[in-house]
């Protein structure tokens, strides 16, 4: 062993061999007196040489590293626009793909930290008929599921709730969830300290809740103790039963699990029984499938079990489907499609950087076979040149990998700020090195192999025949070609990974763009739920409300102020409920499926939806008025296609054959706000007058004038009550970002090849101009011929983007695969970019003295 | 003529324990006679590499010994002191006691 790492350290020959003599001669000697002891020696002295002669061999190394560090540095100093051009390619290329990547990847890919996770499945009511999602479902529906489906080892239901957490240091409300008590059996995960319920448990005295592993450390500081105590929520006891594990993230933001009382979860409103009950849909249904069943077997059941129901009870279920989602699909949900776009397009992105930065080495190898020639004749072995240029590549890596990797770091950071609230696992995300480490590999490697470029056929032609050929630069016919090939190659793949992204980028808009119906941007949003204690009756809670909005509307920067009951887009499973319509009788329950909003009148100013019919909600609209409700244009073409909603009445709770039902007439229509994903319908919707309709719980928004953050504090303030706020975002803001770094990639990989092999020619222009030829004269031709080169990139270009739009015909939504404007796009980028490219550097080398351009031969 | 670099301490040492040891002068012996005559334990691998320098810089040079069992039949490296090795030392050794003139005393009195 220690003979090994002396023969594997030491440099070979004489001197090699007289060590081991040596040491041979004097463990032997040494051997007589102790065996162990002789074997310590020699090891001690083996570690010693090796130790010596490698720190030697390091030492004598840096004169050379130095050398080439040195060499690289001035090399890129002498031309700054590659050198930045290639950085800023591997930058971007590294960054914005690892932030993209990064994303998708913990969206995507990771799997969910529950046991047995494909086994794991949502089931929501739909309506296939209507093309209309309802992914909520009713309390009843869901015990006929569950006491006929087969397929399944478990369903549970579950509905996230705010609770205000009465005691300790001050009131809070949390998010949690109201669950039944086989919630935590079917998710399969336990309590991390103390116990779930039983999953059997049901309709005991005692109110229990299960607290989150955060909710534990934040509110309770990590004490054990919390087992058994009692917690006051919504004015209810509940005893602490358990704490769930730290990684459990599902259902999303949930602090608390509350198992409900009834074999249903409770319903936000009035803790009512809603076993029974088919026409609130209002939860979500979690099932575990049994063994061996397939997620196709399940949804083949529950088909037939859809029907069967159906036909029971017609007025609730007709034509109600059922589906079967695999929770990991389920819970990236719509976001799924997009994800997968953007991968593809930033996929591009980083073969774009990979090409670019192939091209502008590949392009600059051509204009140094000159200086490599001259180097190899004044005796530089071909090695040492290598390892010059391996050296250059990797200082170009350093400039660009470092910088990457900040924009990487920046790039997730500013993506998940941009992220719309409702997307889930976001807050499982982070940098992931793994993927940093694979597109910064990705880059590198090709700038590592490209940068070789110079090297490669330099072999076999040596000496003064090369430098001869380097000296005739003008005529040096192969080189040109190469740098005309670099170009129309250059050219015709951006525009193909151009239109691509673009096409890319158009079906994330059409995704995305779909106005949401109202003004997300400059808008700030706080949740209240009202102690029922406190505030008991509907007198108590309309005068909090109207000192609280007096007092956000009165802030400098608050544009106006509304309440609304929930934010559309942050309200996952906000439910549809039953109502009754006066003289409407023939109506299916179906149509009279409808979801409702408690807003107060400056609500469709401040979110910005229209009013398109009659009048919005007004301050006369109080408890002594008529009750008034203005209803979506959703609402209004499904009862009333074609007739005038205004002026006929509804009801939600009221028995429509009792006398004394009170009616709320319909005054106004507004349009449609998007419900939980973009690409879904909108929901029909009735709007009623938070000052007749008080509930405990709302949603202050306003619409501000400046950055909405700036206003948090004050508007804290101004509620007077510790609250959870956030800023509503628009969802364009992420989608977007795939495109422009790619735009952005091609444009500055094409503008560097480009301008870097026009300015190769500065030695001929110079020819020119010292043979009398005019400025505008040269400049013409330049770009001329630039340009031809160009124009046969593009054309290329625009048959491969065809053939690669024909190819993406799956991934692309709303859009054509010819679409025009994704191609005229693309082209005219390129098309200016390249002028720029061609115009810029030739105009610079026109203006060069003949002298000097003629003797330099680079610009 | 001497090299135009001036001898580090340790090659200094190095050189005078070859010529001290004489004909027979190799590795293991060198480093003996510095062990025995600075009371100095001196790694093994700075010798060696020390001794390569040396060679390199014309100081030194070694030739094949005889080889034997004991040393599982590896030569012995012996080593001489060249001319270019003994003026070093000699021009190394004026201007040490160049500076060291008039603090003879002061160094004298103190040790």
């Amino acid at each position: 062993m220690a003979v090994a790492l002396l023969l594997a350290t030491l440099p070979r020959g004489f001197t090699r061999d007289t060590i081991l003599g040596d040491l041979a001669q004097e463990y032997r000697r040494r051997l007589v007196r102790s065996r162990l002891g002789a074997t310590a020696w020699y090891w001690r002295a083996a570690l010693q040489l090796s130790a010596a002669y490698t720190w030697d061999r390091i030492r004598g190394a840096p004169s050379a590293l130095s050398q080439d560090l040195r060499f690289a540095v001035r090399s890129f100093l002498r031309s700054p626009a590659f050198t930045l051009f290639a950085a800023l390619t591997l930058a971007v290329g590294i960054g914005a793909t690892t932030s993209v990547f990064t994303i998708v990847d913990g969206l995507l890919f990771r799997p969910l930290h529950l046991p047995e996770p494909d086994r794991l499945v949502r089931v929501h009511v739909t309506e296939p008929a209507h093309d209309d999602w309802s992914i909520v479902v009713s309390g009843a529906t869901y015990l006929d599921w569950r006491a006929q489906a087969r397929s399944f080892r478990g369903l549970a239901g579950y509905r996230s709730l705010n609770f205000n957490l009465v005691g300790g240091q001050f009131p809070e409300q949390i998010r949690g969830a109201s669950v039944t008590a086989n919630f935590f059996d079917v998710l399969g995960v336990d309590a991390a300290l103390g116990r779930t319920p039983s999953p059997t448990a049901r309709e005991t005295t005692e109110q229990t809740v299960v607290l989150s592993h955060s909710l534990w450390v934040t509110r309770f500081g990590s004490d054990p103790g919390v087992l058994g105590t009692t917690l006051h929520l919504n004015g209810t006891t509940h005893t602490v039963l358990g704490v769930m594990p730290e990684d459990l993230a599902f259902p999303e933001r949930t602090a608390l699990f509350v198992p409900s009382p009834y074999r249903v979860p409770v319903a936000p409103g009035a803790p009512v029984d809603r076993s029974d009950d088919r026409g609130a849909q209002y939860m979500s249904v979690l099932g575990r499938l049994a063994e061996g069943v397939a997620v196709e077997a399940a949804q083949a059941e529950m088909d037939a079990l859809s029907q069967r129901l159906a036909e029971l009870h017609p007025e609730h279920q007709a034509g109600e489907g059922a589906a079967v989602v695999p929770l990991k699909d389920d819970l990236v949900g719509d976001t799924r499609a997009t994800l997968l776009v953007l991968l593809g397009a930033v996929g591009f992105v980083l073969v774009i950087a990979c090409a670019n930065v192939a091209n502008l080495l590949t392009v600059r190898a051509s204009g140094r076979y000159a200086e490599m020639s001259v180097r190899m004749a004044l005796g530089a072995g071909l090695r040492r040149i290598r390892r010059q240029l391996l050296t250059e590549s990797l200082v170009l890596a350093f400039l660009g990998g470092v910088p990457g990797f900040l924009l990487a770091l920046w790039g997730t950071g500013a993506l998940l700020g941009l992220a719309p609230e409702g997307i889930p696992r976001l807050g499982e995300i982070s940098v992931d090195l793994r993927i940093f480490s694979f597109c910064a590999l990705m880059t590198l490697g090709t700038a590592l192999l490209f940068g070789l470029a110079p090297a490669v056929g330099l072999s076999d032609h040596r000496g003064a025949l090369s430098v001869d050929s380097a000296r005739g630069r003008t005529a040096d016919r192969r080189r040109t070609r190469l740098r005309d090939l670099v170009v129309v190659t250059e050219v015709a793949l951006s525009l193909v990974l151009l239109v691509g992204a673009g096409l890319l980028v158009r079906t994330l808009q059409t995704l995305a763009s779909t106005d949401p119906g109202f003004d997300p941007t400059h808008t700030l949003a706080a949740h209240v739920t009202l102690p029922s204690a406190t505030y008991e009756d509907d007198e108590a809670m309309r005068a909090f409300y109207d000192a609280a909005l007096a007092s956000i509307q009165a802030l400098p920067g608050v544009e106006s102020a509304a309440t609304v009951l929930s934010l559309p887009m942050h309200s996952n499973a906000r439910g549809t409920f039953g109502l009754s319509v006066e003289g409407r009788s023939d109506a299916s329950a179906d149509e009279l499926l409808a979801g409702y909003q408690v807003v107060s009148p400056e609500y469709f100013l401040t979110m910005r939806i229209p009013v398109l019919r009659g009048r919005g909600l007004l301050d006369t609209d109080r408890t002594e008025s008529e009750l008034v409700a203005v209803i979506n244009e959703a609402l209004a073409r499904r009862l009333w296609p074609a007739e005038d909603p205004l002026g006929r009445r509804l009801t939600f709770w009221g028995d429509p054959e009792d006398p004394d039902t009170e009616w709320a007439t319909i005054v106004g229509v507004v349009g449609n706000t998007t419900p939980d994903g973009l690409d879904r319908p909108p929901v029909r919707e009735v709007y009623l007058a938070q000052h007749q309709l008080p509930l405990n719980r709302t949603t202050f928004v306003a619409r501000t004038s400046g950055d909405p953050y700036a206003l948090v504090p004050a508007l804290r303030e101004a509620i007077g009550q510790r609250l959870g706020d956030y800023v509503l975002q628009g969802e364009d803001a992420v989608e977007g970002k795939g495109g422009i770094d790619l735009a952005d990639m091609a444009s500055i990989g094409l503008y560097g090849v480009l301008s870097y092999s026009v300015a190769q020619r500065s030695r001929e222009i110079g020819i020119r101009k010292a043979l009398g030829a005019p400025y505008r004269g040269v400049v013409t031709q330049v770009v001329r011929q630039g340009y031809t080169r160009v124009l046969i990139g593009l054309t290329l270009g625009l048959v491969g983007s065809v053939l690669l739009g024909r190819t993406m015909a799956s991934q692309i939504y709303g859009v054509e695969t010819t679409d025009p404007l994704s191609y005229l796009t693309a082209t005219s980028v390129l098309a200016a970019v390249a002028l720029l490219a061609c115009w810029i550097p030739a105009t610079r080398a026109a203006g060069v003295d003949p002298v000097d351009a003629i003797r330099d031969g680079t610009a | 003529m001497t090299n135009e670099s001036l001898l580090g301490t340790f090659e200094q040492l190095v050189l005078a324990a070859v010529m001290q040891v004489g004909d027979e002068a190799y590795p293991p012996l060198v480093l003996d006679w510095i062990k025995r005559n600075t009371g100095r334990d001196v790694n093994r691998g700075s010798l060696y590499v020390t001794l390569d320098r040396l060679e390199k810089k014309d100081l030194l040079r070694s030739s094949h010994g005889d080889t034997n069992a004991e040393r599982d039949g590896r030569p012995k490296r012996y080593l001489r002191v060249t001319r270019e090795g003994r003026d070093a030392l000699a021009y190394a050794r004026a201007s040490l006691l160049a500076s060291w003139n008039g603090l003879e005393e002061i160094l004298g009195g103190t040790s």
